[in-house]
């Protein structure tokens, strides 16, 4: 039997507020400088292939924050239907909604309205349709029971408390036989009680 | 926890220590966060 971990005694909402409050930062001057990297200079440390950029909007790319690479993960077929979680921006919605194509669907979910807006702004700079912007919470997705082929996220699990609420919507929200691919953080030295309860620490 | 969720086949795939070099000093070298990409799998 597989026992979930406890979830941290943090606010949530205390925790939203502080996480949206700095990923507005992110999108209004994502050049100001942050405990992450940032756009290209990111997008070249997490393994994006130059190719993986081009024709998406300098918007969507100078905002980007993750921690990974989901598309190094497997591939994204024509035609298929993606979340993504934590959308940011857009740049991971706007690069598998290129790779699905217009037969394809592209859902981006986010909690920060500033990031909800450089996304849509964006999506219609590329002209993608196809891929729209929901606003939402990683554990409570606006999304119907088994749409999608793919589920993709990039360094935002990390940033919820309750994990397993996070990975219930993903499952809730796959096809039978689709897949998760995702970007994140692990640590490796314990994290106290303490520092679970430390919204700073959170926010890094 | 993916598990827990009903998800199948993990497979974490790649770690780097993503914060190195960051502009702003972070937590994240106190606890030795790393970067990390994982895939799994919905029961078909």
């Amino acid at each position: 039997m597989t026992v979930a971990p406890p979830i941290p005694d943090v606010d949530v909402e205390d925790l939203r507020c502080e996480i949206r409050k700095e990923y507005a930062e992110v999108a209004a001057n994502p050049d100001r400088g942050f405990h992450f990297h940032t756009g290209r200079p990111l997008a070249a440390i997490l393994g994006y292939d130059d190719s993986l950029l081009e024709g998406i909007p300098e918007a969507a790319i100078e905002s980007l924050a993750g921690t990974g690479n989901p598309f190094s993960l497997g591939e994204i077929a024509t035609g298929s239907k993606v979340v993504d979680i934590g959308a940011g921006a857009g740049l991971d919605s706007l690069i598998a909604g290129r790779l699905v194509g217009p037969t394809g669907q592209v859902i981006g979910v986010d909690m920060t309205d500033e990031m909800l807006a450089k996304a849509q702004n964006a999506a219609a700079e590329a002209g993608m349709d196809h891929v729209e912007f929901r606003k939402g919470y990683a554990e409570l997705l606006p999304v119907e029971d088994g749409w999608a082929d793919v589920v993709i996220s990039n360094g935002v699990v990390n940033l919820c408390p309750d994990k397993v609420a996070v990975f219930q919507e993903m499952h809730r929200v796959l096809k039978p036989g689709g897949r998760i691919q995702i970007g994140d953080i692990i640590v490796q030295k314990a994290v106290s009680e303490g520092a679970k309860r430390n919204i700073d620490l959170w926010k890094g | 926890m993916v598990v827990a969720a009903g998800l199948e086949d993990f497979e974490l795939t790649w770690r780097a220590e993503v914060f190195d070099g960051a502009p702003q000093e972070s937590s994240a070298a106190s606890f030795g966060t790393l970067g990390v990409n994982f895939r799994a799998q919905k029961p078909g």
